[in-house]
């Protein structure tokens, strides 16, 4: 199960045969890419710098006020988008970590295109709490580094916990990614010649497949899969109690950690169809991605789709028996005050759209899941928007109340996240092989 | 790079550095050494302080000028005055913004060939005025009320000049209320308000709290009056709704124009029910016949609430019953008035609770008929140049009339600080000083006279109203050359026998009241007319506004960026409308509707406003133009525009309503009422308030150490019952700390920025209201400390939430996690204000750059104060060594502030009284601001 054996001349064997053509289709997909290609990875690329970089220079210039947040909502959806993101970032620690100590085959076809997504998406999610900040300029004072006026970041604070979860699942997902690229990087180094094969030369870090190094790495995998799977739920617990630790009504409550951490998961798989959907059809990567395992997907989607389900529904019964005036204020406002087209649009994306899927025949329909998972995303960036926005804009005291809308330069820099993110995507999706080239291969016998 | 050389660049690099700071674009000024103290000057970094008076209305409180490196900072009410007992309203804590404003005119302007005004110099403009006044033709000097050395002057100006002097113009003449007292009495004066004599009040019209009289005095004896104790209560009639309505404790709304009916209703009942002698019965006689049911039916006050009203009045020992304002400026004003004067006289209220004694001067103010008679003679042509002394009778009129006939002077001078419709209409135009700039005094009631002295130089090439006036005189060759210093100095030795150092230290001299006899009651002769039946319909009340009293104000960005107490409307303006009016109009708030009445329109956002009746609308003088007539009969400014008809045009304008809504929603935003929780939460709660107390803070709930507060714990404690909601700690504090005007467009986005707000809360039916001032609650446990990663807001050993403002990072969690929604955050950098509000900053207080979240700090700027003094005095600061700007300014008392843990202080005596309460108290924040829930039993 060495790239020897993949590489050798013969390919008599059908085994062996099958394996190279993985290693070839893979390969494939990384050729040189056409110039509608680079068109599109350079429309990405405006988007990225004008509408978020250029949006962001005017918003530091100026002063956070060019965005919507007032009296009494503080945060927009510059918060909406950091949780949005991380929850993107979640399936593919899920993908990669949780289903391989699983042994779930399922993973090979996506793991490599849910790590890079990980990656990406985090990065998306670590630049918002700097954009939302007031001065963004300090904002390596939430770190904790020793200096001469004895300043410290108190670690009460849940967005200091922030802070350290964003930091360490940041580090974690790229050393995943990078640990999961190293035998690939060996493969592609032997498909180029060149600058390109010095590149992916260094970065094989001089792998050779033998036996110990097989051993070694796959304990280091294992190693690094166990100490990720917990990030799973800590990472999006720790992003969820940034609500749940404070005196909000609509905030404080104890189901949030499982709650946010399922709908990461959820909003994960949605984001993992939207793009390997496409890919598959662009890069031909139909052997290596079957629909079965796209199918797996769509239940594991399903079956997160009625855990938030249980929790919106939930959250109204707990809010209606606390008695409490002030939660139970917020849960009926929801539903029909001024976020009430939010709300019900959550509430259709999210629990009504995902229920076909258990029709088996929808399950195995690309063209169907690429729609229910651009529905699950919309649905879900709602969520994060109604749990924050609602609950800020109708708190304690009438008098405070007020309603936020979210202005351009909030708006342009949402787009331009998007920007970054498909850019560095399809720019991953040409540099990198997308699908675990050598995991693949174990799939056959 | 060996040593020598590494020191030769280090050499080049800082002279270099050096070099280009050497910026000599900037302009060069003066570092003055500070070798030997200056004796009586200028000490940098000290405040002084100055004894003046306030002039932003004809009340004329004393005030005390905070100046720091020769420039006013803050005026805060003057200890003791004899008026005005320390406090300061809104209107003059903006008195300041006044002088600092952009609008002030910068130096004389005279227009020019094309007719448009343009700058010119005092030199150009004085002879111009000097010789019209001497030219042929007949001149005439109008103004507004003035007092004191300054009205001494005018009429020495006036003699010797030719020049007729006018009778004043003021919106709120009170002709109404001389004209009833002068037919009665003989004595056409405006009776002062003795309220903390009274054990019933009955207010008709008269919003004592916001406009009428002087309000500040008006508080500060009704808080006198509560702190006596024993049973007192408060009855007020109104057509509106206006915030006093609100205050008393018990609000009837009539129809408009009845009034008079009420009041014919309580003379007639007290006269069944009191013993009065022939003459008073011989005026009641003349009054047409009111039973209760007629007058309840006329009225649509319940017949119930006018018996009560009058068995109450019948029964009380010493009460005090006033009309005004709104009430007397209709057709059946006067009716109104005369009934009220009437009243007063049969309860024996004069020289009581009724004072013709200590009256504010308004001799010389005219009416509205004087108005019209100059109108009438500048149409005829008779008018050669006509002198409007600081008056806009064009701004406040909005009579077409008045300004066409305007035209018709051969020449209009114009006087006045900053430009208005009036000065806009002048020829000659010349700027006026601000009190705080002038030398002079002021006579806010007989036998007191405030002086007015200056805090800065002129800010720009302005002259005081006395210097104006002395200047043209000495260029006409009327008197020889002098100064108003001078004048006004000899006057206050000359007439009141006063040392000017001793006026100029202690502000105001006090030579005290004339014997308080009461006036005798004359034959009767007046006609009564107001039994024909009132107008119904559909009517526009114009009501006076506590911000902008009767438009004058409406120019000061302060003052437009303070909520209204009973709308909560900042920048814009708006058309009042009652709920049910609202309803079956199919408005509701921010719709636009249309007001037509005549051949007078105008479009206006719609603001729902609780209590006002079906059919009344209302808007607040000042922004909103509306040609509202006057009355014949007494000469009052009207108020009323029937036959009005309202049309929504189906447009929404967003509007700077900075309340979320102003209902309890179920919550319980009042201090003392409890959440309307429900099921087994909603017992619980039940049960605790009855069993009522604070639950004691369970000790070991938290996993981190308690806080301990070794010598001090800042706390505030704030009277429910005295508390007005007439906004005057808003103003303070906001010039005391700072804080930043974020303008209109930013009011409209939810992003006012004042550190203490007064949140108005009305029952279901619209027939209470609370005004509940909030501002940081300086909580124990506050939710915004442990949220901040970077510990830019902390706790400190003294009990404040402190805000480190150079440490915070903007994240704003503190602001959402704030229950009491507290915290107010820089969105932009607005600490920068055009010239000369820039100048309008507290030295002590530091202003904040963008991204850094503020509030309310009690003031710390205020105990550092106090604790460098008691430091120097080897010891520890005590009870009355410092207050808070919205405590100091506080007319009705309500506000205390000091230290918890000294058990002498007044704060602890409030915080443990009885009805002390804090704010959402069941969170469990344990706040450091008490409130005295309403209802101590006073108001029976």
């Amino acid at each position: 199960m060495t790239h020897k054996t993949a590489a050798g001349s013969g390919a008599t064997h059908p085994a062996s045969e099958a394996r190279l053509q993985i290693e070839r289709d893979v390969i494939s997909a990384m050729q040189k890419p056409g110039l509608g290609y680079w068109a599109l990875v350079g429309f990405f690329a405006v988007v990225f710098g004008v509408c978020l970089l250029g949006a962001w220079a005017w918003q530091i210039y100026k002063g956070i006020g060019v965005g919507g947040q007032q009296n009494p909502v503080g945060w927009g959806v510059y918060i909406v988008n950091f949780v949005f993101w991380v929850g993107i970032a979640h399936s593919g620690t899920l993908i990669s970590a949780v289903l391989f100590l699983f042994r779930s085959k399922f993973r090979a076809s996506f793991n490599r295109a849910a790590e890079a997504m990980t990656v990406i998406a985090v990065m998306c999610a670590g630049m918002y709490p700097l954009i939302h900040l007031g001065r963004a300029w300090y904002f390596f004072w939430l770190l904790p580094y020793p200096n001469q006026r004895l300043l410290w970041t108190n670690f009460k604070s849940p967005l200091e916990w922030d802070v350290f979860a964003v930091s360490t699942y940041l580090t974690i997902s790229v050393v995943f990614f990078y640990v999961g690229l190293i035998p690939d990087f060996a493969i592609v180094k032997r498909y180029t010649k060149g600058f390109s094969r010095h590149v992916y030369s260094a970065l094989s870090l001089g792998w050779l497949g033998t036996k110990t190094q097989w051993r070694n790495y796959n304990m280091l995998y294992a190693l690094l899969a166990g100490f990720a799977a917990p990030l799973v739920l800590s990472v999006h617990s720790v992003v969820s109690w940034d609500f749940a630790m404070g005196l909000v009504p609509g905030w404080h409550t104890t189901i949030f950690a499982p709650y946010f951490v399922a709908g990461a998961i959820f909003s994960g798989c949605a984001m993992v169809m939207t793009l390997c959907i496409p890919m598959r059809k662009i890069q031909k990567l139909d052997r290596v991605m079957p629909i079965d395992h796209f199918e797996k997907l769509a239940k594991t989607m399903l079956f997160t789709s009625m855990i938030v389900g249980y929790a919106y529904i939930i959250e109204f019964i707990l809010s209606y028996y606390s008695g409490n005036v002030y939660e139970f204020g917020i849960f009926a406002d929801r539903a029909t005050g001024h976020y009430k087209y939010q709300y019900w649009g959550m509430v259709f994306c999210n629990m009504i759209v995902p229920l076909p899927l258990f029709i088996k025949k929808l399950r195995r329909s690309l063209p169907y899941l690429f729609v229910t998972s651009i529905f699950v995303n919309i649905g879900m960036w709602l969520e994060r928007f109604v749990i924050i926005i609602t609950s800020l804009s109708k708190e304690f005291v009438p008098y405070a109340w007020g309603a936020y809308k979210p202005s351009m330069i909030e708006i342009s820099i949402t787009i331009g996240t998007f920007g970054f993110f498909f850019m560095m995507f399809l720019l991953f999706a040409k540099f990198l092989p997308v699908v675990a080239i050598t995991e693949k291969k174990e799939e056959v016998h | 790079m060996d040593r020598r050389e590494f020191l030769r660049w280090v050499g080049v690099a800082s002279g270099a550095s050096v070099l280009a700071g050497c910026d000599v674009s900037r302009k060069s000024e003066k570092i003055i050494p500070y070798l030997v103290p200056p004796e009586d000057g200028l000490v940098p970094g000290e405040a002084t302080y100055l004894a003046t008076s306030c002039t932003e209305c004809p009340a004329n409180c004393g005030i005390s000028a905070r100046v720091r490196d020769a420039r006013p900072v803050k005026v805060e009410g003057l200890a003791a005055h004899p008026v005005s007992d320390g406090a300061l309203c809104i209107r003059g804590q903006a008195s300041l913004n006044r002088l600092y404003s952009v609008n002030r005119i910068r130096q004389p302007l005279m227009k020019d060939a094309s007719g448009a005004l343009a700058p010119a110099t005092w030199e150009q403009a004085l002879p111009r005025i000097a010789g019209a006044i001497k030219g042929n033709g007949e001149h005439a000097f109008l103004s507004g009320r003035t007092s004191g050395s300054f009205s001494a002057l005018v009429g020495e100006f006036s003699t010797r000049s030719g020049v007729r002097r006018l009778p004043e113009f003021e919106l709120f003449s009170y002709a109404a209320v001389r004209e009833a007292n002068r037919a009665l009495f003989d004595q056409p004066v405006v009776p002062a308000l003795r309220p903390d004599e009274a054990d019933i009040i009955v207010t008709v019209g008269a919003d004592v709290l916001e406009t009428y009289g002087n309000p500040v005095a008006f508080s500060r004896a009704l808080a006198r009056r509560r702190d006596r104790g024993g049973a007192f209560a408060w009855y007020h009639v109104e057509p509106h709704a206006s915030m006093t309505g609100f205050k008393a404790s018990h609000r009837m709304v009539a129809r408009p124009g009845t009034e008079a009916h009420v009041l014919a209703f309580l003379l007639h009942y007290l006269a069944g029910h009191r013993s009065l002698d022939s003459r008073t019965m011989a005026h009641v006689n003349r009054v047409p016949a009111m039973s209760a049911e007629r007058a309840s039916e006329l009225s649509g006050i319940s017949r119930e609430s006018l018996d009560h009203m009058a068995e109450a009045l019948a029964r009380a020992s010493n009460p005090l019953l006033v009309a005004g304002g709104v009430s007397v400026a209709g057709d059946s004003g006067l009716d109104t008035a005369h009934l009220a004067a009437l009243i007063q006289s049969a309860c024996g209220m004069h020289g009581r609770t009724v004072d013709f004694a200590r009256v504010t001067d308004y001799s010389r103010v005219g009416s509205m008929a004087d108005i019209d008679r100059l109108s009438q003679r500048l149409e005829a042509g008779r008018v050669g140049t006509l002198i409007l002394f600081q008056v806009d009778p064009v701004g406040r009129l909005s009579d077409e009339r008045f300004e066409k006939a305007l035209g018709r002077a051969a020449l209009l001078v114009g006087v006045g600080d900053a430009m208005n419709p009036t000065l806009e209409r002048c020829d000659v135009v010349l700027p006026l000083s601000h009190a705080l700039e002038s030398w002079g005094d002021a006579e806010p009631a007989a036998g007191v006279l405030n002086a007015v002295q200056p805090a800065m130089q002129p800010l720009f090439d302005t002259l005081s109203e006395g210097d104006v006036l002395l200047r043209i005189m000495i260029e006409a060759g009327l008197v020889p050359a002098t100064t108003y210093q001078q004048y006004v100095t000899d006057r206050w030795t000359r007439e009141y026998g006063v040392a000017v150092d001793e006026m100029l230290n202690k502000g105001y001299v006090d030579r005290g009241a004339r014997d308080g006899t009461r006036p005798a009651l004359r034959d009767a002769d007046h006609r009564f007319t107001f039994d024909a039946a009132p107008a119904t319909g559909t009517v526009l009340v114009v009501a006076p506004s506590l911000r902008w009293y009767d438009g004058r104000g409406e120019s000061l960005e302060l003052l437009r960026e303070i909520p209204d107490p009973l709308s909560a409307v900042t920048w814009d303006a708006w058309v009042s409308v009652g709920p049910a009016t609202a309803g079956a109009l199919g408005v509701r708030d921010e719709d636009e509707v249309e007001l037509r009445a005549g051949g007078w329109s105008a479009r206006l956002p719609v603001r729902t406003q609780p209590g006002l009746a079906q059919d009344v609308y209302m808007v607040q003088r000042g922004v909103v133009a509306v040609p509202a007539g006057w009355s014949r009969a007494s000469g009052e400014a009207g108020v009323l525009v029937g036959e009005l008809s309202v049309r929504p045009t189906g447009r929404r304008v967003r509007t700077t309503i900075v309340s979320g809504s102003t209902a309890a929603e179920g919550r319980a935003p009042v201090p003392g009422e409890h959440p309307a929780h429900f099921g087994a939460l909603g017992r619980i709660e039940k049960e605790h308030a009855e069993g009522h107390g604070h639950e004691p803070a369970r000790e070991d709930v938290s996993f981190y150490p308690e806080p301990s507060y070794p010598k001090y714990r800042w706390a505030m404690a704030i009277d429910m019952d005295k508390c007005t909601g007439c906004s005057a700690c808003i103003a303070a504090c906001t010039i005391e700390n700072n804080v930043a005007l974020t303008g209109r467009d930013e009011h409209l986005k939810g992003r006012e920025m004042q550190w203490i707000r007064i949140e108005p809360y009305y029952a279901a039916d619209g027939s209470q209201a609370d005004f509940v001032p909030t501002m940081c609650q300086h909580c124990d446990y506050a939710p915004c400390e442990p949220v901040c990663p970077v510990y830019a807001t902390y706790h400190n050993d003294e009990g404040l939430n402190a805000q480190v403002y150079n440490r915070c990072v903007g994240t704003r969690y503190c602001a959402n996690n704030c229950s009491y929604k507290q915290r107010r955050f820089n969105w932009f950098d607005f600490s920068k204000r055009p010239h000369p509000m820039d100048l309008m900053v507290n030295p002590d207080v530091s202003v904040r750059g963008k991204g850094v979240m503020e509030k309310c700090t009690f003031c710390v700027q205020r105990i550092r104060k106090a604790r460098d003094v008691a430091k120097d005095e080897k010891r520890d600061i005590r009870e009355g060594d410092l207050t808070t700007a919205c405590a100091q300014s506080c007319p009705g008392n309500a506000i205390v502030f000091g230290n918890l843990l000294d058990e002498n202080s007044e704060v602890y005596k409030w915080a443990h009284d009885s009805r002390s309460t804090r704010l959402l108290e069941e969170l469990g924040t344990s706040p450091g601001v008490f409130y005295l829930k309403k209802g101590n039993g006073h108001d029976a």
